[in-house]
């Protein structure tokens, strides 16, 4: 999967768990301070479905503290790699 | 263990009649570690010899803000061997800035001259930075501090009526207060609190709360020092991202009890995936507490978990506060929490009556009974005692009530009066059960921490672009995360940039305060309504808000 394509699934669950327009512009750059509602109790939400949308589990520790929504993508490429290479 | 006792001779009886009893099993980052009692006594014994070391007298505040770590209980406790007062305080969380969150804490500290602070490296490194003229001492939390060596005995002279330590307040550093107790408050509360719940030695507790909040503190630890009880401590911060770890954790080690705030059940619920099933078969109550307990929120509870055995009759309601230990009523174990459902047109004039079906009505649970040893009175403005089903001040007297508030004795004039505590908060009585209903002052209640909308409108008011002194912040309820979230509104200066405005503002209150704004409405200038004494009304303008007319 390309930088691109998950940067846009992972909009498209940003929609859905914020419940943000349809046409909401998210990059890499986009924090929890651009985005109404985005708080501790949704983060979780957000890395739940983000999970069952990508099919795999983040590493729980290094979930809490991702600094926008670029570092969320490259935690799932990361996670997405390491699994089809077999070392998680 | 008689009230009698203190804290320290609970956990020595505990070390040397039960050495090899499980204290607590530890859980961190998928590992399981388990603590006796010996080990626990052991190891905060080798904090009080450090303390004393380190020339820790008796009397002496002794801050741990250490992160999810058994030394936090070891070096708790070890004060309390030392004959120090502890008190557990939060450190800053990842969102926070460390030199922000150090500065913010410069006032309390002056106040109260902590002799030491106990936390872990970077920590210290920050807040010796920041504070580095203050002068504490600072102790890095450390396993060779506390290793698990047979040692001499760590003499404690403290009696019943000593203050043993010190439960701060949750909310804005600056408006932390101090509230001191004593052994005999705390003995005595942990002991009718069990009594009241059935709770015994040989059963479990599971945890995710922070220790520096009353229910994580009381309820979870000193209730397994106390009682001999065993905890199961599961990290907060995993636990908000894995809520349903906290199910996992009842399921494997047999829990009885666990102690919630409202917004922690639907969070597990939305958390839980799919039809999963839970084995909570040893679960005798979950103990809704510390935020306004929303039948709504039993029921969908109910629903999702009734295969995994979760009956109304194993949810229970706790109305607490850290001025009473912790317990002031409790609903009776093994029954279903009542509900009234109140006219919605005589709530709002301080009277209870039943809605007729279709009417307009607002469901409210009940908090259940004192616990032995507590009184409470629901009163008027002018303190005089009001009937059943007629709203007002709750008072809370008794036994185990706290001995004021450290070094504010203006904070105890304001709050106690002839032995009874003026709580802020609202409620009534009906047939001798309690129940609450709202606050007296703009204190916000979000995820079971208590945060003053008049803090949170001070730091708002000083961000550039914003107009001085013209700021709401107002709670509103978040059906989705069955939570209140708080919204900022904002005046802004004609040529201010909005969007840059409303970043700061988020950003400068989740780094002051750790709280995450749900919203920040940015308006023109003249837009917030006042009240006729001309000052600006919180409620009218959240009326207005949640209309869209602002």
């Amino acid at each position: 999967m390309t930088e691109a394509e998950t940067l846009e699934r992972v909009r498209a669950v940003m929609i859905e768990t914020f419940r943000l327009r349809d046409d909401v512009v998210v990059t890499r750059e986009t924090t929890s301070l651009d985005v109404d509602g985005w708080d501790s109790l949704s983060h979780a939400l957000l890395i739940m479905h983000v999970e069952e949308a990508f099919g795999t589990d983040l590493p729980l520790e290094r979930t809490y503290a991702l600094a926008n929504v670029g570092e969320l993508a490259d935690l799932i490429r990361e996670t997405l790699a390491e699994r089809e290479s077999g070392t998680r | 263990m008689n009230d009698e006792g203190t804290v320290a001779d609970c956990l020595r009886a505990h070390a040397l009649q039960r050495p090899d009893a499980t204290f607590c099993t530890f859980l961190a980052q998928g590992g399981a570690e388990r603590i006796t009692f010996g080990e626990l006594y052991r190891r905060a014994a080798a904090y009080a010899r450090v303390y004393r070391r380190l020339g820790i007298a008796r009397g002496d505040i002794v801050l741990v803000m250490l992160k999810h770590t058994p030394h936090l209980y070891y070096s708790f406790l070890g004060a309390i061997l030392a004959g120090a007062i502890p008190s557990f305080m939060p450190f800053p969380t990842p969102k926070q800035r460390p030199e922000l969150f150090w500065r913010e804490h410069r006032a309390l500290f002056a106040l109260i001259e902590p002799r030491l602070i106990v936390s872990y490296d970077e920590q210290i490194a920050a807040a010796r930075a920041e504070l580095g003229d203050m002068t504490i001492p600072m102790l890095a939390a450390d396993d060779a501090l506390a290793a698990d060596e047979e040692t001499s005995h760590v003499e404690h002279t403290g009696g019943p009526d000593d203050v043993v330590c010190l439960q701060h307040s949750s909310g804005t550093t600056g408006l932390k207060k101090g509230v001191m107790l004593t052994n005999r408050a705390i003995v005595g509360e942990i002991l009718a609190y069990a009594e009241r719940l059935g709770l015994h030695e040989r059963d479990t507790i599971a945890s995710w709360l922070p220790l520096y909040h009353d229910m994580g503190f009381v309820a979870c630890f000193m209730t397994s020092v106390v009682l001999g009880t065993r905890l199961i401590a599961l990290d907060p911060f995993e636990w908000v991202m894995r809520p349903t770890m906290l199910l996992d954790a009842i399921e494997r080690y047999g829990a009885a009890f666990a102690w919630l705030p409202n917004f922690a059940f639907s969070h597990i619920v939305n958390h839980a995936r799919g039809d999963r099933r839970w084995d909570l078969g040893t679960l005798r109550a979950l103990v809704n507490c510390s935020e306004p307990c929303k039948p709504r929120t039993f029921e969908r509870f109910v629903e999702r978990f009734a295969a995994s055995g979760i009956t109304a009759e194993r949810l229970g309601v706790c109305y607490a506060m850290a001025e009473n230990v912790f317990a002031v009523t409790q609903t009776a174990p093994g029954h279903p929490v009542r509900t009234i459902a109140a006219e919605a047109h005589a709530f709002a004039h301080g009277e209870i009556v039943d809605a007729h079906e279709g009417a307009s009505a607002i469901a409210l649970l009940s908090c259940g009974t004192p616990i032995a040893g507590v009184q409470v009175a629901v009163r008027d403005a002018a303190g005089e005692p009001l009937a059943d089903r007629r709203v007002g001040d709750i008072h809370v007297s008794g036994a185990y009530r706290f001995s004021g508030y450290y070094r504010r004795p203006e904070l105890d004039a304001e709050r106690i009066r002839d032995g009874w505590y003026r709580t802020g908060d609202r409620g009534f009585f009906d047939r001798g059960e309690l129940f609450v209903t709202g606050r007296t002052d703009d204190m916000l209640i979000v995820n079971g921490r208590n945060y003053y909308a008049h803090e949170i409108e001070a730091i708002v008011g000083e961000i550039p672009g914003v107009v001085p002194g013209r700021v709401v912040a107002i709670g509103i309820e978040d059906e989705r995360a069955d939570a209140t979230v708080v919204v900022a509104i904002a005046e802004c200066a004609p040529d201010a940039d909005r969007a840059a405005v409303a970043k700061d503002v988020r950003l400068r209150v989740l780094e002051v305060l750790g709280l995450a704004l749900h919203a920040v409405a940015t308006i023109d200038p003249g837009r917030l309504v006042k009240t006729t004494s001309g000052k600006i009304s919180r409620s009218k303008n959240k009326e207005l808000y949640l209309r869209g007319s602002l």
